[in-house]
């Protein structure tokens, strides 16, 4: 009953931001139809474009049109491409999808040990040190941390390639991320090949969520090391090594588990610079160019899928809480 | 390895005992990921450039940016070739003859042109080709608007008759943008679609494939990514010469600092976006580099909406045509340029003595001011916006100097940070246009009228920046209309033009600012386009490039 329920508020989530997508790109000024069709458009070419795209009916007719090609798997024709943006996005999704999972992992792999040894080691040389680093991190500019990889080591030293997702031609498409696929397929040359692609941009994505993560769970290892039962355990003789990660960092991980389920999401709309400036072929630089263009059915189809990420991540955040902490469970 | 990693960093401005730092670790692990490795085939070379812009299509029709162009140039055919010296010359049509009245133009095909699947192309391809145009929607259809759809003639498999709704001195020239399709291999893939019987008219194919019988055919596409052409064997218009290139790669790199970071690398020959100025010398400073220069047709116009108070005093456009710093604009902001003294230039207009000119000059404008029907409190009262392309760093620079000087006049200007699209569209009504945009027209058509129409009431509104300018003047609309009505390019024609360009020079209902230069950096292994070429990015059909294979620089590069 309560995954129903859950799942019921998911839809109405997506439902409203459909609707407020909807009408918002329709009402702001700008005529996406004139841009689209250029400078050798007439008043009368633009008036026919209109009306085969649908846009001179009365805005509720447009929404129940759109809402009924929702639940068919169509998100509406792109005024950018000429075809349906579902296709669009669904073909660009698993690039940025790979990014960004390969990014989170770095970031959760070296943040998080990190935020440990800051916290056990607090104001030491090492915590000193993660704690710049972690300033540094927040504050690194994406688009100068790309541009300076590439030159040194694209350009300079030529160990990575510059741009692109990958030079040679792709593995067996299964699920669209590409180390996945080459993995599954045995293709070893394209796994190779589009891991040496994805690094720079990974370090590129990962650098200001690990910094994040770190300073979260350096900042709630803190607290959680100055409660009585850590101080208690300690003056028993239990080794410190159970302390701080059976005990202390599992109580402690509920925000960054909050702050990841967070992150995600907000990794993939804001994944555009790194895909403009790596030229990989993602969904969030379609998203920011669908903007520029005043592409309505573009915008509102990379919004609704963001947003079926965030409530879907912001489900699964909850259900993890409850494994963490069971006190969760019986509170409700 | 170390060694040349210190002398990168070196390069960027890293210090010497800094860079030996850092190679150690560097080194390392590039030992470990190691680099990528290919090779080179000399009788096979490959042209590999980056594209600035997306590519939304690969439909001849649907084209709108200057990448998606150069794709559709190179893999489609045209009924005539624009020539940067002899304007338009034939191509696919042969010759062609005019009717008397100018309304009726009846073009005789080569009959042993192939499409890249082997069959022949013939008159009913170019008819399919031009009603397709006609019914859908693009950029295209609109430099071909005259044409009577319900009345084109295929005379026999190889003669074609098109007829004009009305007089149209553009049409030949317009004949660039026609693209050849093959009509057959369109219809045996049309999907379900708008057009009747035509389906899509193959619109739905065309977004990954092609249709063409140019010199090159599409050999994969992927989207956000790039597009790879392959050279066709049986292209008789052009034979490909050894070094021509044979493939071409085409990568989408919206980042010009990447793109041309890349190129630096050697991983593309060449690029088509002109770098910044502060970056020219990267290129002209590197000895294996080349850069060609030659003057566009991309005409860079501040259109003003002159019923706007305090624009629809002409002396009030005149003091702020005189207020343009356009040597600043063009040899600063932008690597050079030709000045541009009326809405055509001067490379299209010919000799045209008398046309009034606006160069820079503060006290001048202060005294037109002087002159205004307003006074110097109403002035300040007015707000003038001058919109600035969203994205576009040159045009917020031009717009920040313009407004600058504006305001040491008195006057209430200022810059807003407008997309395109809004642009667009506040500029189809004279009470949403705003009082100054700054855009250039690329002459997709290089005929007079396609820029002066923008001047009578026949091009009030349109969707573009042009359309609100919303000035006329009778003399002008009656020199334009009977300029239409006389042979493309006679003297009669062309002294019209020179008139109505004066009359219109006079009025200031724009700021004529400069044609710019473009600058082509490329490796000197390769030879390319060396000047315009005669329509927007003609210069770039790759079967006229040619690579020295025997060069060192250019073995090393095709292995990346």
């Amino acid at each position: 009953m309560r995954f129903l329920r859950r799942l019921l508020n998911m839809l109405i989530v997506i439902l409203f931001v459909s609707i407020l997508m909807f009408v918002l790109v329709r009402v702001l000024p700008g005529d996406p139809v004139g841009a689209a069709l250029g400078e050798g458009a007439t008043k009368e070419q633009v008036d026919k474009f209109r009306t085969q795209m649908g846009m001179d009916r009365p805005l509720m007719v447009q929404y129940a049109a759109y809402l009924e090609g929702l639940f068919d798997g169509h998100f509406g024709p792109s005024l950018i491409e000429s075809r349906d943006v579902g296709d669009i996005v669904w073909e660009r999704l698993p690039a940025t999808l790979e990014l960004v999972i390969c990014s989170l992992v770095v970031a959760i792999a070296f943040g998080v040990p990190l935020g440990i040894v800051a916290a056990t080691h607090r104001n030491g040389p090492i915590d000193q040190i993660g704690r710049l680093c972690s300033l540094t991190g927040v504050a690194f500019p994406q688009f100068w941390a790309a541009l300076m990889l590439q030159l040194l080591l694209g350009a300079a030293l030529a160990l990575l390639p510059i741009t692109g997702r990958l030079s040679g031609p792709p593995p067996t498409q299964i699920t669209g991320l590409y180390l996945v696929d080459a993995l599954l397929t045995g293709n070893v040359s394209a796994f190779v090949d589009a891991f040496r692609h994805l690094v720079s941009p990974t370090i590129v994505m990962a650098v200001g969520p690990l910094a994040q993560i770190t300073s979260m769970v350096r900042s709630t290892m803190l607290d959680e090391l100055d409660k009585p039962y850590v101080s208690f355990s300690r003056a028993v003789g239990m080794p410190r090594f159970l302390i701080d990660y059976k005990y202390a960092l599992r109580n402690a991980f509920s925000s960054t588990l909050t702050l990841i389920g967070f992150l995600f999401p907000l990794m993939i709309g804001g994944a555009f610079v790194v895909e403009k400036v790596f030229a990989w072929p993602g969904v969030a630089r379609f998203g920011a160019d669908s903007i520029l263009a005043n592409d309505y059915n573009a915008i509102v189809g990379v919004t609704l899928v963001v947003c079926l990420f965030v409530v879907a991540v912001n489900f699964v955040t909850e259900e993890l809480y409850v494994a963490l902490d069971p006190r969760i469970r019986l509170e409700r | 390895m170390q060694n040349s990693i210190v002398t990168a960093l070196r390069t960027y401005g890293v210090s010497t005992a800094a860079a030996l730092a850092l190679s150690l670790p560097v080194s390392l692990v590039g030992s470990l990921l190691g680099p990528s490795t290919g090779w080179a085939d000399a009788a096979r070379p490959v042209l590999r450039a980056g594209l600035a812009l997306e590519i939304s299509t690969l439909d001849p029709v649907r084209v709108t940016n200057y990448c998606e162009n150069i794709i559709a140039l190179n893999v489609y055919d045209m009924l005539v070739m624009p020539d940067p010296d002899k304007g338009i010359v034939p191509w696919i049509a042969k010759s062609w003859d005019i009717s008397e009245d100018h309304k009726s133009y009846t073009f005789h095909l080569r009959d042993d042109v192939l499409f890249h699947d082997g069959r022949l192309l013939d008159a009913e391809d170019v008819a399919f080709s031009m009603r397709r145009v006609l019914a859908m929607p693009g950029l295209v259809g609109g430099y071909l608007r005259n044409v009577d759809r319900d009345h084109i003639d295929v005379v026999d498999a190889h003669t074609i008759r098109f007829n004009l709704k009305q007089l149209d001195p553009t049409f030949i020239r317009a004949l660039v943008n026609l693209k050849i399709v093959n009509a057959k291999l369109l219809m045996a893939n049309k999907a379900e679609g708008q057009f009747g019987e035509f389906g899509d008219y193959g619109a739905k194919y065309l977004q990954s494939k092609d249709a063409g019988s140019g010199p090159y055919s599409i050999a994969e596409f992927r989207a956000g990514e790039g597009v790879t052409l392959k050279a066709f064997d049986g292209y008789v218009m052009r034979k490909f010469e050894p070094g021509t290139p044979r493939e071409v790669r085409l990568r989408i790199i919206p980042e010009t600092v990447t793109l041309e970071t890349k190129t630096l690398a050697g991983e593309f020959d060449l690029t088509f976006a002109n770098p910044e100025p502060a970056r020219v010398k990267l290129f002209s400073e590197n000895p294996k580099f080349a850069i060609d220069r030659w003057p566009t047709l991309n005409n860079y116009y501040v259109v003003m909406n002159n019923t706007k108070p305090p624009l629809d005093d002409e002396n009030v456009r005149k003091a702020i045509s005189y207020a343009y710093d356009r040597n600043t604009v063009m040899n600063k902001i932008y690597s050079g340029g030709v000045p541009l003294r009326a809405p055509i230039p001067d490379s299209m207009l010919g000799k045209c003595d008398g046309i009034t000119t606006y160069d820079f000059d503060m006290k001048k404008a202060a005294e037109y001011l002087k002159k205004s029907k307003y006074s110097p409190e109403e002035l300040k009262k007015f707000k003038i916006e001058y919109a600035s392309t969203a994205g576009s760093e040159p045009f917020e620079k031009t717009g920040l100097l313009l407004t600058l000087n504006l305001k040491k006049l008195g006057l209430n200007a200022e810059v807003k940070t407008v997309r395109w699209t809004d642009i667009v569209a506040a500029q189809t009504k004279p009470e949403t246009a705003y009082p100054l945009v700054y855009f250039f027209d690329s002459t997709r058509v290089r005929q007079p009228s396609t820029l002066l129409q923008f001047y009578t009431k026949k091009g009030w509104g349109a969707p573009y920046p042009s359309g609100g300018i919303y000035w006329e003047n009778p003399d002008v609309t009656a020199m334009i209309d009977k300029a239409a009505q006389l042979e493309d390019g006679s003297p009669e024609q062309s002294a019209l033009y020179c008139d109505a360009s004066k009359k219109i020079a006079a009025e200031a209902p724009a700021i004529f600012s400069h044609d710019d230069i473009h600058l082509q950096p490329r490796w000197k292994y390769l030879t390319a386009a060396t000047k315009d070429g005669g329509s927007s990015q003609y210069e770039y059909r790759f079967d006229k490039f040619s690579f020295n294979t025997a060069d060192p620089d250019f073995i090393a590069n095709q292995a990346k």
